[in-house]
């Protein structure tokens, strides 16, 4: 288990990370949980037991820390970007669910709507299709599947102090 | 206004309420009303005073009973029988959109289960997706079925199918 501080690299400071080593993953999964708007290669991974990651906390220059593992770094470059691609999938499918029953109950309003003994009840006033579907729980996947890979990695975000 | 009296058909009856007839709208209503996924050839319609109903009625309790005349039997063949349509349209969508969301659901259930580390992850319950088609599902059918019970004055008397 190696912790690393990730810190944003000076402009032409260093060489970049080795490509599939433990800091260059590190970099990816801190881009990823800290929504970094650069891309990764941006970040640097410092080992947190280096006198460089003293002297980055000292100015207060760490965004955030993580450890990884042999196994968890496989995790990032195999099982996290199918199961990320899964919920995307399910998403598509939620939209296309929601797109097909609201469909569905536009027409029944309108059914309802065109006849003159049964126009005073309008059944989507009283369904929401996105809020039954809200009920599921879906919204909420993304954030669960990201608590998940924080836990999984010992995610910190650093406060840093304002200049 | 003509009273019918509608019955439960038994399975090996070879009798059928002529399509269009009031008999065959009187057994719509009925199912409509009943609510427990039955067609309406799953029943049989006489006009009350009939003596095939007084036959009926010595083997079996009717089930309901609906009074029509030419103008409730355009009320639901216009009104009734539209609305109807649209039920069981929302009804196939929902089935569709089920069936989308649970194969998502498994496939990212699979795609968990895969790997090492997140092989005890349960992101959501299929309990929850149940109780959510649920939540879109009932409403419209029961305002329906109480509407239709309402406009046409359907009685319905207290049978252990």
């Amino acid at each position: 288990m190696t912790t690393y501080l990730i810190t944003i690299r000076k402009n032409g400071a260093q060489a970049i990370h080795k490509p599939e080593s433990a800091e260059e993953a590190a970099c990816e999964i801190a881009h990823q949980l800290l929504r970094f708007r650069g891309n990764s290669e941006a970040l640097m991974a410092i080992k947190s037991d280096s006198p460089l990651a003293t002297f980055s906390l000292l100015k207060d220059d760490i965004l955030c820390s993580l450890e990884v593992t042999q196994q968890s770094i496989k995790a990032w470059h195999s099982d996290i970007a199918n199961i990320q691609s899964a919920l995307n999938g399910f998403q598509e499918a939620r939209d296309q669910a929601e797109s097909i029953l609201e469909r569905a109950l536009v027409d029944l309003d309108s059914a309802y709507n065109n006849s003159r003994d049964f126009n005073d009840y309008t059944p989507s006033d009283e369904i929401s299709v996105y809020g039954a579907l809200d009920e599921m729980g879906a919204n909420d996947l993304n954030y669960s599947f990201n608590r998940a890979v924080r836990e999984l990695y010992k995610f910190k975000v650093f406060d840093r102090q304002a200049a | 206004m003509i009273k019918y009296l509608i019955f439960n058909k038994s399975q090996d009856s070879v009798k059928t309420n002529v399509p269009g007839s009031a008999q065959a709208v009187a057994c719509e209503i009925a199912r409509t009303v009943e609510m427990m996924g039955n067609t309406a050839n799953d029943f049989i319609a006489y006009p009350a005073d009939s003596s095939e109903a007084t036959f009926e009625v010595l083997k079996a309790l009717p089930l309901f009973a609906v009074e029509l005349d030419q103008q409730k039997i355009d009320l639901w063949v216009n009104h009734g029988e539209p609305i109807l349509e649209k039920i069981n349209s929302v009804h196939a969508a929902l089935e569709d959109a089920y069936s989308l969301i649970m194969g998502a659901i498994r496939d990212l259930r699979s795609e968990c289960e895969n790997t090492e580390v997140f092989s005890g992850l349960n992101l959501i319950r299929e309990k929850e997706i149940d109780r959510a088609f649920e939540y879109i599902e009932n409403p419209s059918d029961d305002v329906f079925a109480d509407k239709v019970s309402e406009l046409f004055d359907v009685k319905s008397f207290e049978v252990t199918r």
